[in-house]
């Protein structure tokens, strides 16, 4: 399970400058509008001290209906660390930056980027940890892995088994080994811990993975390093304790075409991500035997990946091991679940109000390339996962398992806002009062602006206000998205209750609906991340009036840790709402706002 | 020891795919796998027995790259290994001791060959390991700075004298953050060590990382003015250093793709490009246009590229386009236009054969091929207009649709390397006729109504090879069975020890079995054949005598 973050509502004091009289879009930057006139995103790619990475390579990869990403497009940062990525296709990119061995620190963002992006990638020289890998005789160990896994994060924030990126590990013939690239942070190291593979056995798989210095993972020592740092001398002793067995069967491999099956093994407490071991069964060899398996609580899970629609799962099946092997587990593989839906226009306004505040233009459409969909499972650890829409506007959101999801739509274009949320039944049951029963447009049809009333005055349906849940091998359809035109933006930033007091290591800024009959309205309840240097941006905000609010994690720097959004759940959505009603400091913001370098102030003390 | 050139190997893989004739049947079925067989042995390192080395059974099925790990097995304190109930096929077993390697080992068909009948055991199997030698070096720029995560190539000097690729026990091996690579594991031999991207690398993976200059210890761009490295049996060579250049900027190729009489865009093509490089085809990639047509391909090596387009979604129309040609000197393309004209539509269902009522066709819908009657291209662009072969994307209530189908002559066959294998084109009917031969495609029609009827394959054949006037290797012979009446074409990519191997997945009906030999030392190929009468289910009998000292032009016929 995760460790709970020390989360802090504060109350916030806001001074926004300019403040009143804003309305329209003043001193625009670099990005273009809708119209994609400038399909380029640049940037520069920065190292220690600011110095350019010269020769980095930039690579952007654009997301497709399927989920996947393709149309990948390549830049090299020239001698001054500037580089332009040309011909990028609307909606957004992943960006990828290659210059080994620095390692990305910050500076791209968590959706992708977009045309007309301008950023600044932070890159710093990874960390490395090496020594040698011996048995209980001194003799070198060759072939085995070994394996960090963060612990605790720079600032000493405990993590829960996240991925961790690293290059290196093998341990050579002479038993020495190295790992490199590694985040700044504190590791434990395990040799022996390595996925088993079917096609090529890996060296003393059957055996428990040894901690250094030469134990279990209860006992193993701590390593922290900095970037750019070498330690040296972890040394590990190889225990090579043969642990126990974990075995059963798959069953419903026949559900689809023979294919390979893995059996994944995680640890219970740490049932997020965190792999212990992999096997793979031929599609007629339906047993699974999994080895040097060590005391506790683990969670078996079965995967198929055939010739059929799809991959098939197990859920996962909960295992102890005390002392003894363990048989008889049974894995069912069923077919996994996917939430379709699509994604429509609203109709509540027959003009385009900011194309005619900025440019004269009546109405623009709406592209599909700008809007894609954002989809996780509520629970700890789950990341998010993403899928454009296709040509028609429709959307799948596939290879789920029987949990809830929170799903989100991410919208390229600054111009365009989520007016609501709902399921097709609640469309043609419209809920009463203002314009929110409606009757959408196609997404290919010309989108218009929004009133301005759309956010607040639609009442929140279930799957906005709680989620999805989805029932393993079900198809959850006719979910819908309804975006117009209008959205207002925010940038600003957070600056301490005091000057010279450092910004917390982590911190978000909220929006939240201020409209008593919108706080269960998920959909405008906006969340955005602050950089570290103090700055955010709030994107494709409704029209409407709103409490602002920040959330801090003291001492937390782990940007790639996932934390869910406050209004996803209800205890905490009320929390936030009454921390803004408390400070009382509201922020209206009309159709197509523009609200440069807003200031939040944070108060003294928690 | 490596039996043959790997290029060898991908022209026949090649040639499989072009020569498919209708009906095929693939390999053997994973289905319904006959019990028994077993296979037992020894590994020894440095000639005792050695515990928990890992051992890998492979089984090859349709061919060099269709080979499928069955068992995995470790050895006991004795150096035992055992794998039972395995069934009947070719299989290959492996020893994998991180650090020592085989004499026997070859890169694709393991250290050992066995063909097991139903029933066999095999004993005794021994794999000898041997304490491996080392090479290590560093990687820097120009300026001396180091060259972090760069692969290194080994090549190894083969009896011929030629430089190929080495097996090396880790398969890729890069430089650490200080630049420093340890590569381990190697035989005793002559070696030269390379590191950076070919041309036709970069432009293949263009984004993955960061490319310089191919470079060989020594300072030489080839492997012949490279510095050879003698490496004895567990010895080490230091201080293998080479010097990257860091490769210039690509350029990029923007355009179009249209319609050839509209001048209207093809939205959401998907835009393939190939390249040559001296002898021949380069490698190829692919970018997809956007919704206005317009397609870019960045950061490509000088050179000349094929460029066509193709459609993959019946709902964008169905469009075929010949390639474009261009050539990328020293500066971007920007108005390259690719023209897609009207092409057919294939559109129909697969269905099972009358007698196979067990037989789910959902199984094999992605197993069957749409192949284009072959002609021999001239050149790699001449080569990238002929779309030689596509898969038929059935869907799963068994339906599919074919857009961009060009003229010609169109074999229906199994995808020898499909995961679900045994089963053949048993006919192909249109409109509830029986197609005698190949579909033709005239012009742009749309030929609904086309019913693919799949059977199963269930006889096998079970042969030996039997040399005259001369030992065989047989690692070195191939045996294909098929003809162009019964519509197979299986290949064995290894005859075991013994000279006998095994064919499976054969349709009923007259197939012929063909064998040739590849000799060590470069003379002429000797090849032999025979006709057999396969049954429905169960086995044939066939013996195949080669004749080493017999005229080398191939023979007809049997023995």
């Amino acid at each position: 399970m995760r460790e709970p973050f020390r989360s802090e509502w504060l109350l916030a004091l806001v001074l926004l400058l300019p403040l009143a009289g804003v309305a329209h879009a003043q001193s625009e930057p670099a990005r273009p509008d809708a119209t994609g006139e400038s399909p380029s995103i640049r940037g520069r790619v920065v190292g220690e001290g600011g110095r350019p990475v010269a020769g980095a390579v930039v690579r952007a990869a654009v997301l497709r209906s399927s989920g996947g990403f393709s149309g990948e497009l390549v830049a090299n940062a020239n001698r001054d660390g500037v580089f332009e990525l040309r011909d990028v296709p609307p909606g957004f990119s992943r960006i990828y930056v290659i210059a080994p061995p620095l390692i990305v620190v910050d500076g791209i963002p968590d959706e992708g980027a977009r045309p007309g992006d301008v950023l600044t990638i932070r890159m710093a020289k990874g960390a490395a940890i090496t020594g040698r890998v011996v048995d209980e005789n001194g003799a070198p160990l060759t072939g085995l892995r070994v394996t960090p896994e963060l612990v605790r994060g720079e600032s000493g924030v405990r993590t829960s088994g996240e991925y961790t990126a690293y290059s290196g590990g093998l341990v050579d013939d002479r038993g020495v080994y190295r790992i490199y690239e590694l985040r700044a942070g504190t590791y434990v190291l395990s040799a022996g811990r390595t996925a088993e593979t079917y096609e090529r056995p890996v060296f003393l798989s059957d055996r428990v993975p040894t901690y250094y210095p030469s134990g279990s993972r209860s006992a193993a020592s701590e390593i922290s390093v900095r970037f750019g740092a070498e330690v040296a001398n972890i040394d590990i002793v190889f225990r090579g304790d043969a642990g126990f067995r974990v075995g059963g069967k798959v069953v419903g491999a026949g559900t689809t075409a023979p294919g390979r099956t893995s059996v994944e093994i995680y640890r219970a407490r740490e049932a997020e991500s965190f792999r212990t071991a992999l096997v793979t069964v031929a599609s007629v060899t339906v047993s699974f035997l999994i080895d040097a398996v060590e005391d506790g609580d683990y969670e078996l899970m079965a995967t198929a990946f055939g010739a059929g629609d799809g991959p098939v799962s197990s859920e996962r099946v909960r295992v102890k091991v005390r002392g003894a092997d363990v048989s008889g587990v049974t894995l069912t593989l069923m077919p996994m679940s996917q939430i379709t839906g699509r994604v429509e226009t609203a109709s509540e306004s027959k003009t385009d109000e900011c194309a005619e505040a900025t440019s004269g233009v009546a109405v623009r459409p709406i592209r599909l390339a700008d809007v894609s969909i954002g989809f996780r499972e509520v629970s700890p650890g789950e990341r998010p996962r993403r899928t454009g829409l296709k040509s028609d506007g429709t959307f799948a959101a596939t290879r789920l398992t029987g949990s809830k999801y929170r799903l989100w739509a991410e919208i390229a274009d600054d111009e365009l806002f989520v007016a609501r949320m709902d399921t097709s039944t609640a469309a043609v049951a419209p809920s009463s009062g203002g314009s929110g029963g409606s009757t959408p447009k196609p997404l290919s049809a010309p989108a218009t602006a929004a009133s301005g009333t759309v956010a607040s005055t639609a009442a929140p349906s279930g799957v906005a206000r709680d989620g999805v849940n989805v029932v393993r091998g079900k198809s959850v359809d006719g979910l819908r998205f309804v975006v117009a035109r209008g959205a207002a933006r925010v940038r600003g930033r957070i600056a301490p209750a005091k000057e010279g007091e450092s910004l917390p290591s982590r911190a978000r800024v909220c929006l939240v609906p201020a409209d008593p009959k919108q706080k269960d309205d998920v959909v405008h309840y906006y969340e955005v991340d602050v950089e570290r240097d103090g700055a955010f941006e709030v994107r494709n905000v409704a029209p409407g009036e709103y409490f602002v609010v920040t959330r801090t994690f003291p001492g937390d720097d782990r940007p790639d840790v996932e934390i869910s959004p406050a209004a996803w759940d209800v205890k905490e959505r009320a929390a936030l709402r009454a921390a803004g009603e408390n400070l009382g400091i509201r922020l209206t913001l009309s159709p197509c706002q523009r609200l440069e370098s807003a200031v939040v102030t944070l108060p003294a003390g928690p | 020891m490596r039996k043959r050139p790997i290029g060898m190997i991908v022209a026949l893989v090649v040639a499989i795919q072009l020569f498919a004739p209708i009906p095929q049947a693939a390999a053997q079925s994973k289905l319904d796998k006959p019990a028994g067989g077993s296979i037992s042995g020894v590994v020894t390192v440095e000639g005792k027995p050695a515990k928990d080395v890992g051992v890998i059974l492979m089984r090859f099925e349709a061919g060099p790259f269709d080979a499928t790990a069955v068992g995995r097995a470790r050895t006991d304190k004795d150096g035992k290994f055992v794998f039972e109930d395995i069934g009947q096929g070719n299989f290959g077993l492996d020893a994998y001791a991180p650090g020592y390697f085989s004499f026997d080992d070859s890169p694709r068909e393991g250290a050992v060959a066995i063909t097991l009948g139903e029933g066999e055991t095999v004993k005794n199997v021994a794999i000898a390991l041997e304490k491996g030698g080392a090479i290590t070096g560093k990687l820097t720029d120009e300026d001396g700075n180091p060259i972090a995560s760069q692969s290194i190539q080994v090549y190894a000097k083969q009896p011929n004298g030629q430089f190929d690729l080495a097996q090396v026990w880790e398969r890729t091996v890069s430089s650490d953050d200080r630049g420093i690579y340890r590569v381990f594991g190697l035989a005793p031999g002559t070696y030269a060590i390379a590191a950076g991207s070919s041309e036709t690398e970069r432009s293949l993976n263009r984004g993955l990382g960061v490319h310089y200059e191919r470079r060989y210890y020594g300072e030489s761009p080839s492997s012949e003015g490279a510095k050879k490295i003698e490496l004895a049996n567990g010895g080490e060579a230091q201080g293998v250093d080479i010097v990257l250049k860091r490769m210039a900027d690509g350029y990029m190729i923007r355009g179009r793709v249209i319609q050839s009489g509209t001048k209207q865009p093809v939205p959401s093509a998907f835009v393939r490009y190939e390249f040559e490089r001296a002898g021949g085809f380069g490698g190829s990639s692919g970018v997809s246009a956007s919704e206005a047509g317009e397609f870019s391909i960045q950061n490509v090596a000088t050179g000349t590229y094929a460029i066509k387009a193709v459609v993959r979604s019946s709902n964008e129309g169905s469009f075929t386009s010949d390639a474009v040609e261009v050539n990328v000197v020293d500066r971007d393309l920007n108005d390259v236009v690719i023209e897609m004209k009207p092409a057919a539509t294939l559109k129909g269902f697969i269905a099972p054969l009358e007698t196979e009522a067990g037989l789910d066709p959902i199984e094999l819908r992605r197993s069957v091929t749409c192949a284009h009657r072959h002609r021999r291209a001239s050149s790699p662009t001449a080569r990238s207009r002929e779309v030689p072969t596509f898969m038929l994307r059935v869907r799963p209530d068994r339906s599919f649709v074919a857009v961009g189908v060009r003229p010609g002559h169109y074999r229906v066959s199994m995808w020898p390397w499909a995961p679900v294998k045994g089963f053949f084109v048993a006919r192909v009917e249109i409109d509830g006729a029986a197609v005698a031969g190949p579909v033709d495609v005239e012009g742009t029609e749309t030929i609904a109504n086309v019913r693919i009827v799949i059977g199963r394959a269930g006889g096998f054949i079970r042969g030996r090879i039997v040399g005259r006037n001369g030992e065989i290797v047989y690692s070195r012979v191939d045996v294909t069975a098929g003809a162009e009446g019964n519509g197979t074409l299986q290949m064995v990519q290894r005859i075991d020890s013994s000279g006998e191997f095994l064919i499976e997945g054969i349709p009923p009906g007259e197939t012929e079995v063909k064998a040739t030999y590849y000799p060590p030392s470069g003379k002429p190929e000797v090849s032999g054949s025979k006709r057999v009468s396969v049954p429905a289910e169960g086995k044939v009998d066939v013996t195949i005598e080669l004749d080493l000292e017999a005229d080398p032009a191939p023979k007809g016929g049997g023995l």
